[in-house]
Formats: C-alpha cells, sequence, structure tokens
C-alpha cells in the first residue's frame, strides 16, 4: 500500500518510494541515508505537523510540506 | 575581498586558502554534518586562538583558528608535526554536492582551488557513523589527504552501539581516529594521526564502478561502500533501542506541549538577557557616567586642561563610546553563553523541527525565531544570533529582518512618549508598537522574500536529530569568548567613532561667540544639521528641530532620545512615568507647534519613525560584520524611506481622527 509520509500509521515500518521529483531534495534525503527503497520507522507527528523517522541509526525530523509529498510503501 | 572578511591577523602572518601564493603554515579543515562536534574539536584545537567571520568574497560563516599544536601534546616533536597549523572550520554539510552557498564554498575551498587545504578531517558521530560516512566518499574520490575523527562515542555506547575504529579503518582505507572534543580526549593520538597523513602521500581516488555519466549508480556504488565499512566496523548494533533522546522528544516535538516548551525556552532566554543582564548594563553605564568620568575630569584638570575641548572629546567622546561598547558586554555575554548552551544540548535543532511551519511564511526556516525574539531585548545579540543559521541567505534576510523587532532602547522612548501624550492609555501605546513591530518583522520578511531574495532556497525540512548532551562550562565559555571577542574587535571601534563623530559635530560653534567644544547644542553644527533637515519632517508632524536632533543622536543610541530632549530643552532627563514633568511639557508643546495642534497624532508618527528609521550604530556594527556594508547600507535606505512614508500616513491619517 503506497500513502504519503504523513498518512502512514505511526510505529509502522515504511520503504521509501521515491519515484520522481526534485533532484535537490532526493540528493538531501539520500544523504540522510532516506534512499529509494529504504526501510524506516514513522516514529511521531511533530508540532509543526511533520515527522521523526528513524532509519538505521539516526532519527530524521522531515516537515509538514515534505511529509505530505514523500511517498512510502507500509509494511506493519 | 569583502570587507567584512575574518580578520587575518587573528589567524596568522600567512595568506588564506584561495588566495594566491601556498601557505608555509599547512591548513587543517574540519568538514562533515551538522551536530557532529566539528566545532567542538574546533575549539579544542585551537582554543581562543579563533576568529568568527564571513568568508572573503562571500557571506559564508567559516571560523578559522590557529591549532598550537605543543600546547595540545607532547607529540609534535618527535614525530616532526609542524608546530602550528591553520584550522578551518566549514560549514556543516551531508555532501559535496553544491546546493547552498554553503556547501557550494565547502566544496570549492576543498576542491576548486589550487590552494585547497592540506589535509581534510571528516568529522564523523559514532551513534550515527553511517550518516557522516556520504561526504566521506566523495572526497575519496578525489586526490585529496583526508582521515576521520569519531566524535560522540559515549552517546554511541549508550545506545549500545559499538563501533571499532581498527575495522572502521581498515574498511574505509582513511586514517581513523577516536576523539572526544567535549572532554578534551583523544587530542593527542588525534595529532599523531594528522602527522601521519600528512606525511603520507597523497592517496589514489577510490575508483567508481558505475559510468561516470550515472550519477543514481554513482550514489548506489557510495552508499554499498558506505554500509559495507559500517558492516565490517559494528560490533553490536541495536538501532532499535529506545534512546532518552527519544523520551525527550516524546515531549519536546510533540503538537501543542512542543510549543509549549519551546516558547518557555525562549522566554527564559528574553527574560535573562533583558532582566538580568538590565541590572549589570546599569552599573557599567553608572560607573562610565560617574567614577570612570569624575577621575578622568580629576586627572585632565591636574593636566591643565580640564574644561577644555580635549575634556570634552576624552569624557564625552571616548569614554562614553567605550562605556557604551562594555554595556554591551554583560547582555552579549549572557546571550552567546545561552546560544551555545541551546546549541550544545541539541535543543535547537528541535527549534528548528518546532517552528518550521510558521517561520516558513517568512522564507526562514525554524530556528531563525531566536534571533528575531532575542532582537526584541537587544538588536545586536539578536543579529549576533544569527550565526545559528547555516545558510548564508536566510541569515542575511534574518539580519535585515532584526532591526525591526522594538528592542528595550526603543521601549524606554516609547513609554516616555506614551506616558507624556497618552496618559493612563501609554501601555496600550506601547504595546500596539510592538503589534507593529512583529507586524512589520511578518511583512518585510515576505516583501524581502519577493523582491530581494527570490532565490533563497525554499528548502523543505529534512534534518537530522543529534542525540541530546548535557552542555560543558568549557565548551560553552570558549564558544562565549571567541563570539564576545569578535563582537568587541570588529563593533567596537565603530561604535566609539560614532559617539566621537556626534561629540564633534556637537563641539563645532557655527558663530566666533563660541569656542570649539564650548558651545551650546543649538549653535554646534549639530544643531545647524538639525535644524536643515527639520523642514523634511513637516509632513510627519514633528518637524522640529529639537526632535530632529534627538533622532540624530538616536542613531546613535536609542535611549539617548530622551536625554538629548532633555540637553536641547534645558531640563533635566527623566523616563518612564517620571517624564510628566517639566520636559514633558515642552516635548507635547514642541509636537503640539509642529503637528498644527494634533500632537497625539503626531506623537504616534514619531514612535512609528522611531521603531523603523535605523537601528543604533552598535547594531549597524553588528550588521555589517555579518552581511557586509551593501546589505547594511541597502537595509538602512529601505527602511530610512519606509519609516518616513508610514510616518507621513499615519500623521496625515491620524489628525484627521485626532
Amino acid at each position: 500500500m503506497k500513502v504519503s509520509l504523513r498518512d502512514a500509521p505511526l510505529k509502522s515500518q515504511v520503504a521509501l518510494r521515491l519515484d520522481s521529483g526534485d533532484d535537490g531534495i532526493n540528493d538531501r534525503l539520500a544523504a540522510l541515508g532516506l534512499r529509494d527503497g529504504v526501510v524506516f520507522a514513522v516514529q511521531q507527528k511533530t508540532a509543526s505537523g511533520g515527522r521523526v523517522v528513524k532509519a538505521e541509526q539516526s532519527r530524521i525530523a522531515i516537515g509538514a510540506e515534505l511529509s505530505r509529498k514523500l511517498q512510502v510503501e507500509v509494511f506493519e | 575581498m569583502n570587507s567584512n572578511a575574518i580578520p587575518q591577523s587573528a589567524v596568522s602572518a600567512t595568506s588564506t586558502p584561495g588566495e594566491s601564493g601556498r601557505m608555509a603554515t599547512p591548513t587543517l579543515a574540519l568538514v562533515g554534518v551538522a551536530n557532529t562536534g566539528k566545532t567542538t574539536l574546533f575549539n579544542a584545537l585551537t582554543s581562543a586562538n579563533a576568529a568568527v567571520g564571513n568568508w572573503p568574497g562571500s557571506t559564508v560563516a567559516v571560523s578559522q583558528g590557529v591549532w598550537r599544536v605543543s600546547q595540545t601534546t607532547a607529540f609534535s616533536e618527535a614525530a616532526a608535526l609542524p608546530s602550528v597549523l591553520n584550522v578551518l572550520d566549514l560549514p556543516g554539510t551531508y555532501s559535496l554536492d553544491s546546493i547552498t552557498p554553503d556547501e557550494q564554498l565547502t566544496r570549492t575551498l576543498l576542491l576548486d582551488t589550487a590552494n585547497s587545504p592540506e589535509i581534510c578531517v571528516v568529522v564523523v558521530d559514532a551513534s550515527r557513523v553511517s550518516h557522516g560516512l556520504y561526504l566521506l566518499s566523495q572526497l575519496r574520490e578525489h586526490r585529496i589527504k583526508v582521515m576521520v575523527a569519531l566524535t560522540m562515542n559515549d552517546v554511541a555506547a549508550k545506545r549500545n552501539l559499538d563501533i571499532d575504529p581498527i575495522a572502521l579503518l581498515n574498511a574505509l582505507q582513511v586514517p581513523v581516529v577516536v576523539v572526544d572534543p567535549r572532554r578534551r580526549k583523544g587530542l593527542e593520538t588525534f595529532a599523531q594521526a594528522v602527522c601521519e597523513t600528512l606525511n603520507a602521500p597523497v592517496p589514489t581516488p577510490r575508483p567508481l564502478r558505475s559510468d561516470a555519466s550515472d550519477v543514481l549508480a554513482h550514489d548506489e556504488d557510495r552508499f554499498t561502500w558506505i554500509a559495507a565499512a559500517v558492516k565490517a566496523a559494528s560490533k553490536n548494533q541495536d538501532a532499535d533501542q529506545v534512546s532518552v533522546s527519544d523520551r525527550i522528544d516524546a515531549w519536546l516535538l510533540a503538537p501543542y506541549i512542543g510549543q509549549i516548551i519551546f516558547l518557555a525556552v525562549l522566554w527564559l532566554v528574553f527574560q535573562l538577557t533583558t532582566s538580568v543582564a538590565a541590572p549589570l548594563q546599569e552599573g557599567l553605564s553608572q560607573l562610565f557616567s560617574g567614577p570612570v568620568s569624575e577621575g578622568a575630569a580629576w586627572a585632565l584638570a591636574a593636566l591643565g586642561v580640564g574644561e577644555s575641548w580635549v575634556e570634552g572629546l576624552i569624557i564625552s567622546g571616548l569614554i562614553t563610546g567605550v562605556g557604551m561598547v562594555l554595556t554591551f558586554v554583560p547582555l552579549l555575554t549572557l546571550m552567546f553563553a545561552l546560544l551555545a548552551i541551546l546549541e550544545d544540548s541539541g535543543f535547537l535543532a528541535r527549534a528548528t523541527v518546532i517552528v518550521d511551519r510558521m517561520m516558513r511564511t517568512i522564507g526562514l526556516p525554524g530556528r531563525a525565531f531566536l534571533p528575531l525574539i532575542v532582537g526584541f531585548g537587544c538588536n545586536v545579540p539578536g543579529i549576533s544570533a544569527t550565526r545559528i543559521l547555516t545558510n548564508s541567505k536566510q541569515r542575511l534576510l534574518t539580519v535585515m529582518l532584526v532591526p525591526l523587532t522594538s528592542c528595550t532602547a526603543r521601549l524606554t522612548v516609547f513609554v516616555m512618549v506614551g506616558t507624556v501624550f497618552f496618559g493612563q492609555y501609554a501601555g496600550t501605546a506601547v504595546f500596539l508598537m510592538y503589534l507593529v513591530s512583529v507586524n512589520l518583522v511578518v511583512l518585510f520578511g515576505y516583501l524581502f522574500r519577493q523582491f530581494l531574495f527570490a532565490n533563497i532556497p525554499a528548502e523543505p525540512l529534512a534534518i537530522e536529530l543529534p542525540p541530546y548532551q548535557l552542555p560543558k562550562l568549557r565548551l560553552t565559555a570558549a564558544a562565549t569568548w571567541v563570539r564576545l571577542s569578535d563582537f568587541l574587535k570588529t563593533a567596537g571601534g565603530v561604535i566609539v567613532a560614532a559617539v566621537c563623530a556626534v561629540w564633534l559635530l556637537q563641539s563645532i560653534p557655527l558663530s566666533a561667540e563660541s569656542a570649539f567644544g564650548e558651545v551650546a547644542p543649538k549653535d554646534s553644527a549639530y544643531g545647524a544639521i538639525a535644524r536643515t533637515l527639520a523642514p523634511a519632517f513637516t509632513p510627519t508632524g514633528f518637524g522640529s528641530w529639537e526632535t530632529t536632533a534627538a533622532l540624530m543622536v538616536g542613531f546613535v543610541a536609542k535611549e539617548a532620545v530622551i536625554s538629548s530632549w532633555a540637553q536641547t530643552y534645558a531640563v533635566p532627563a527623566a523616563s518612564g512615568e517620571t517624564a510628566a514633568g517639566a520636559l514633558g511639557e515642552k516635548i507635547v508643546a514642541a509636537f503640539a507647534e509642529s503637528s498644527g495642534g494634533h500632537p497625539g497624532a503626531a506623537a504616534f508618527s514619531f514612535m512609528i519613525f522611531l521603531l523603523i528609521y535605523s537601528p543604533c550604530v552598535a547594531t549597524m556594527a553588528a550588521q555589517t560584520r555579518e552581511i557586509g556594508k551593501k546589505w547594511t547600507l541597502i537595509s538602512f535606505v529601505i527602511y530610512l524611506l519606509m519609516a518616513y512614508t508610514l510616518a507621513v500616513v499615519v500623521f496625515q491619517v491620524g489628525r484627521l481622527l485626532w
């Protein structure tokens, strides 16, 4: 099931699906360890409507706007 | 070269990288992701021998310092390590992909110049080691001497992450050193590794297996290399463990509660920088206007130059100017210390997340909220606080917006004018000025974004949250001292010169009847300039020469507006509620005359003008230091024109109403 990161259930494991989009954003996400296919946990909702995700050893805060744009596949 | 550049004397007598000629002293560049301890390592190596400033020709902040190796370790003599190294603390960056000006500068300094640093140290956080290695993977594709400093090992240990530096070294094929700059541990080993790397030949670039034109394949190649190295170096790994940081963030980043905690922290910063520093500022001010000035007057009298222009220059110029600079010291010390604590603890990264959406409306990241809030206490530390912004364009915009925040110096004038003109409604009038100030920040933020900085990257928020740490006193003190001394060196001279210039104008007589330095303000060059400019303020309702003169002095310090009125009207200075005496009556009478019988409208127009027309000289000095003369001048002209326009509109509309 592919949904936006914002719509993915909290505490779920998801895989990132970078279909297309801004190369600059994709580069930045890749540098943070978030590449196409990477599995991570959606940890919590933030005060500004974004999400905190946990990928490998890193905890990454993603803003509300980007959370709406990013597509993920929910595993559980 | 940018006049706002880092003072080279603070670094060495040799040239900077990027300028012509190979440097005699080797340069070591510290690079890495933000919040990995890179700046902490820089501070540990350079101690107080550092300068923070913009890189020549850019507005990107780069710290430069001198690492006196013999003071760090006894190792240098035995290993033929140079006794001194220049150290650059480059802006935090994830990669060499040039997206922001900061990243472009980092790339240029490391790769695109003939004088790139002799050695590049990638600072990697051991608690998230894979994250910091992407930059290393890109550096390894170039002919550059590179090594890894592995920091935050204590944090990694708490998270049950055990990274074997030897295994990492073998996998990466670059020197790896465990170092704890917060506790100054491992610096000797670090020095040894630097020496070995410096003396070793330049390594052959790591070949990429993929086609050079296939960017995605390149990335995949790099990530495979990183994953293999991390796997080889990780002894045990439990990434799913819930850490203390996770637990704190569950509250701190949560909707509603997170915002309340954030506002409480900001309130505390605001309170500490104003309430705690205020009595210290007052004490220093009294010290300089009292005992220091009296002592100087006594000494000058003993030397036979008492009550002469020499006394005026020394007491009203130099001592007043130096006193003004020093009154900022308590305020700035507190501000810089608090910023260092917030930064070191990991809180600032969370601030970015919490107010991100709100600040994004004016094109700024969440952490820009802090300098703006601090600006309401005093614009000077507010502008200095913009150093926490890593993107230079965002920093430029924030520096230009901070002068619109109504500082406490303006508040003293607002309270005085409000009391004199609006009596029991003074509080409402002052509150209105704060509302105007907040709205102006939003309005100008929007306008600047639309017309001046349309190319500011609208970066979506995607940042790594560093683990929380207890701030270290020594680090806080070192960071505070570096920023404070830098302010005193660069802005202090400008402030003293401006105060002396005002004294000079007030000392020059326009007729032969008075001697130099012994002339009443209205008969001086200063009075003549005010009389010349005053008619221009007729449409604003406050076109008297006395008020024009007060605004001229207000350029030096906003609170000096009141004392200027007192001086020109020849009545004792007062402030706040006590102002409704003889001085208040004279001001009301002057405004009534200059406004044609609409003093209330003129007073409100005056407060609007005072809020916007120009920051004080200390703020402008701080602005110049941060964004250069060009942008300081641009913002000065924009605000002056806007202040005048708004003041005219307010008065012309206001006089129809009351």
